[in-house]
C-alpha cells in the first residue's frame, strides 16, 4: 500500500474537505493529527480537532447528502411497504449522542453510517431501548416480551419453546443533514472509579466534590429528527395491534427515556416531529405513493392482452375533449373504425363485444349521424345483424 | 444429465449484512464469512439457500414444488436430492468511505475478472469487455474526476481514467433490482460516479480494514449496567454492498413434478419467491433490521440480460 498518511510522504488534506460531501466519520476516525512530537495531546488538542466537524462560520458543516438521505427514506419505505411495517419519525428535543463508547484519541467517539456519513442509532439500539422500557412500565410485560424479542434464554437447549423475536428493528437514520457541536464533559472523580475499591478512604479516592473537573470536549449532534422504521417478521391476524403496540412503546421511551448515550443528562430524548420535518416526509410519501401507483398501472397493463391493452386506452381515450370534439376528432373516430375491422378479424368475442359497445355510445354521443351509420353498415357487413 | 437452465441474483444490501462465520477472531467476536484464499466477504451457499428456502417457507410456497427445488425435509433427505444449485453469494461491490464523495463502490480486476466467468457459465455471455490493467496507487473512475488525490479510508489513490466504464456500469446495473419512487437514472448516475476500480492486493486490504466493526452490549434493566458477558464486536457488510448468486436448476427428480423442464422448474420457483416483492433476508440478527437485500433476477432471456 502506499500513501500511508501516518509516514512522511503523506499526502492526508489539511482540513475536512466539507464541501466535497467528504465521510465526516471516516476524517474522524482516521485523520487524527493534533499529537505533539512527543505523542502527549496538549489541552487545546482535542476540541481543535473536533472543530475540524463543526467549527461555526462561513459554510459550518452540516453533515449528511440531503438527496443520499432521502433515497435512503425512500428505500426503507419500499422495503417496510413489502414488510408491512412502518417507519415513524421523531425530533430530538435538544443533543443527541451515539457511539460515545467507540474509542478515539479524544476519548469519546461518535457513531457514523459508513454510507451516509450522518450519527444513527443501530436497529439493536432501537430493539434494547424499547425492551428496556418494556420490562419496567408495562404491568405484566411477560407476553408482550416474549412476542416482540423472543425467548429470554439464547440457549436453544435451555428452552422448549425456543422462538425470535417478532419485530424486526431497523437502523433509525436521520431524515436531513445534521449539524454537530462540540460539548464539554467535566468528571472530576475519576479516581473513585480507578481505584476507589483499591484504596477506600483516603482522600484522593473519596467521590467528593473537592477534586478538580477535568474538562474533556466530545463530538454530539444538535436537534435532530430520526426515521424508526420497523416491521412484523411474522403476519398474524393480530399483527397491526402488535405493531401499534410497539409504536406506543418506542415513543415513550424516546420520550421518557431517551436515545443514545448521556440520557441522564438530558441527551437523545426524542418527541413529535416538528411541522417543517412533517410536511416534508408527507411530500415524501405521496411521491412514493405515486411512483407505486404508476408502476402498479404499468403492471397490470403489461399483464392485459394486446386487445385489453387497446380497451384500456380508448377507455381513457374517448375521455378526452379532443376526441369528443367533432372538428378535431375525425381521426380518431376513422380509427375506432379501423379497430372494429381489426377486432373482427383478431379480437377475442368478448374484447370484441366490449369495443362494440364502447363505439357504439361513444358515437351516439359525440359522432356525426353519418359516422354511426357507418358504423352499423360496418357491423352488418362483419356480422350480418 | 440433460440441460441445466441458470440464472444470476444480483443481490444488493438494503441494510447491514452479516452471514457470520462463525469461531473468533483476534478482535472481532463475530467476524463475516470470508472465502479463505483472498479473504473477500462472501456469503456461503448453504447460507444462501438457506435464505431461499426459508422465504419459501414464509410465503407458504407449494409444498411439491418446494421439495422439487430444495429437496425433501432431513427426514425424508435419501429419497431425491433438489432441483435447485446455489452458489456462494460473491462480492463485486465493496462500499469503502472516501474523502470525496462519502463513499466510494470498489472493486477489482479479480472480481471483475470472476463476474465475467460466472457470467459465462450462467449463459449470460454478452458483448467481450476489457478488465483494465490497475497499477498500485492508481484508481480508475469515471473519466470526469481525475483532479484531486483520491481518499479511500486512510489510503491515497491517484484517479486515472477508466476507459470502459460505461459498460461496466451498464452490467453491474442489471444486478440492481430498482425502487419504484427512485429514477433510474439516478441510480445510474450515482453508480458511475462511485464506482471505482483498485489493485487486487489494495482490494483485498480493504476487505479486511474497511469493513464496519460494531460492539454491541447487552445492559441489564435493573441495574441499567453491562450484564456479565455481554459486549461482543461484531462484522457487517455496510448498506450498498453489491453480491451475486447463481442458481442453477436440474431437471426435477421428485415423482410429483418429473414432468417439469429445468427451465420451468427454475421460472416457477423464482415466481413463486419474489413476485410478491425483490426482497431476501440473508445472514444473521434478522430482528436488528439486518441482512435485506434487494434482489435483481438475470436470466439468460430475462430484462436486462443479453442472451
Amino acid at each position: 500500500m502506499t500513501g500511508l498518511p501516518l509516514y512522511a510522504e503523506h499526502r492526508a488534506p489539511a482540513s475536512f474537505p466539507a464541501r466535497g460531501q467528504g465521510h465526516p466519520g471516516l476524517w474522524f476516525e482516521r485523520f487524527f493529527a493534533q499529537y505533539a512530537r512527543d505523542f502527549s495531546l496538549g489541552n487545546e488538542a482535542k476540541s481543535d480537532f473536533l472543530k475540524t466537524l463543526c467549527a461555526p462560520g462561513p459554510g459550518a458543516l452540516r453533515v449528511g447528502d440531503p438527496d443520499a438521505l432521502k433515497a435512503h427514506w425512500m428505500r426503507q419505505a419500499a422495503l417496510m411497504a413489502h414488510r408491512g411495517g412502518r417507519q415513524c419519525a421523531f425530533s430530538s428535543r435538544w443533543h443527541f449522542a451515539t457511539g460515545l463508547g467507540l474509542p478515539h484519541p479524544v476519548e469519546n467517539g461518535l457513531l457514523f453510517h459508513p454510507t451516509l456519513g450522518v450519527p444513527y442509532l443501530p436497529g439493536s439500539s432501537v430493539k434494547g431501548l424499547v425492551r428496556a422500557w418494556i420490562e419496567q412500565h408495562l404491568a405484566e410485560p411477560e407476553a408482550a416480551l416474549k412476542r416482540i424479542f423472543g425467548s429470554r434464554s439464547k440457549d436453544p437447549a435451555a428452552s422448549d419453546e425456543f422462538v425470535a423475536g417478532e419485530v424486526l428493528f431497523f437502523d433509525a437514520l436521520p431524515v436531513e443533514p445534521v449539524s454537530l457541536v462540540i460539548d464539554t464533559m467535566t468528571p472530576h472523580m475519576g479516581q473513585w472509579y480507578e481505584q476507589g475499591a483499591e484504596q477506600p478512604g483516603i482522600r484522593e479516592t473519596l467521590p467528593a466534590d473537592w477534586h478538580d473537573p477535568v474538562p474533556v470536549p466530545f463530538l454530539a449532534v444538535k436537534q435532530t429528527s430520526l426515521a424508526f422504521p420497523f416491521a412484523p417478521r411474522v403476519r398474524r391476524d393480530d399483527t397491526p395491534a402488535l405493531l401499534a403496540l410497539v409504536e406506543e412503546m418506542l415513543e415513550r421511551a424516546l420520550w421518557h427515556a431517551g436515545a443514545g448515550a448521556k440520557t441522564a443528562a438530558g441527551y437523545g430524548s426524542f418527541a413529535a416531529c416538528d411541522d417543517d420535518v412533517v410536511k416534508k416526509l408527507d411530500d415524501w410519501t405521496r411521491d412514493i405513493e405515486q411512483a407505486w401507483e404508476e408502476a402498479r398501472e404499468r403492471q397490470a397493463l403489461a399483464a392485459l392482452s394486446p386487445s385489453q391493452q387497446r380497451l384500456a386506452w380508448l377507455e381513457r381515450a374517448v375521455q378526452e375533449s379532443v376526441n369528443q370534439n367533432p372538428s378535431s376528432g375525425g381521426d380518431f373516430r376513422n380509427a375506432l373504425l379501423a379497430d372494429v375491422r381489426e377486432a373482427a378479424v383478431h379480437w377475442p368475442e368478448a374484447d370484441r363485444d366490449a369495443l362494440l359497445a364502447l363505439v357504439q355510445s361513444f358515437l351516439k354521443t359525440h359522432g356525426s349521424k353519418n359516422k354511426l351509420k357507418e358504423f352499423k353498415q360496418l357491423r352488418r357487413e362483419l356480422w350480418g345483424d | 444429465m440433460t440441460a441445466m437452465t441458470h440464472q444470476m441474483l444480483g443481490l444488493f444490501a438494503e441494510t447491514p449484512l452479516h452471514a457470520g462465520g462463525g469461531g473468533k477472531e483476534e478482535l472481532i467476536d463475530l467476524p463475516i464469512q470470508r472465502e479463505i484464499h483472498s479473504q473477500w466477504p462472501c456469503v456461503f451457499g448453504s447460507a444462501m439457500k438457506g435464505a431461499l428456502r426459508a422465504r419459501a417457507d414464509q410465503l407458504g410456497m407449494e409444498k411439491d414444488l418446494k421439495t422439487t427445488a430444495f429437496g425433501p425435509d432431513t427426514l425424508n433427505a435419501s429419497e431425491h436430492a433438489g432441483a435447485l444449485l446455489v452458489s456462494d453469494a460473491r462480492l463485486l461491490l465493496l462500499p469503502v468511505r472516501s474523502l470525496t464523495g462519502h463513499f466510494r463502490l470498489v472493486t477489482c480486476p479479480a472480481l471483475l475478472r470472476r463476474l465475467l466467468a460466472d457470467r459465462a457459465r450462467a449463459g449470460l455471455a454478452g458483448e467481450a469487455s476489457t478488465i483494465p490493467d490497475v497499477a498500485a496507487g492508481t484508481a480508475l473512475v469515471a473519466g470526469s474526476q481525475q483532479s484531486e488525490t483520491l481518499f479511500l479510508e486512510e489510503f491515497a489513490f491517484t484517479p486515472a481514467a477508466w476507459p470502459e466504464v460505461e459498460a461496466w456500469v451498464e452490467r453491474i446495473l442489471a444486478l440492481v433490482a430498482p425502487v419504484a419512487g427512485l429514477a433510474e437514472d439516478d441510480t445510474r448516475k450515482a453508480l458511475t460516479t462511485q464506482l471505482t476500480l483498485v489493485d487486487d492486493d489494495s482490494f483485498s486490504h480493504f476487505c479486511r480494514s474497511a469493513i464496519p466493526v460494531l460492539p454491541h452490549v447487552r445492559i441489564s434493566s435493573d441495574t441499567k449496567t453491562v450484564e456479565g458477558g455481554a459486549l461482543w464486536h461484531e462484522e457487517s457488510l455496510p448498506p450498498d454492498t453489491l453480491l451475486y448468486c447463481v442458481l442453477a436448476a436440474q431437471p426435477p427428480r421428485s415423482e410429483t413434478h418429473r414432468e417439469l423442464s429445468s427451465a420451468e422448474l427454475l421460472e416457477q420457483t423464482l415466481q413463486a419467491l419474489f413476485d410478491d416483492g425483490p426482497y431476501l433476508q440473508v445472514g444473521g440478527n434478522e430482528t436488528t433490521g439486518m441482512g435485506w437485500c434487494r434482489v435483481a433476477r438475470l436470466g439468460s432471456e430475462a430484462k436486462g440480460g443479453e442472451a
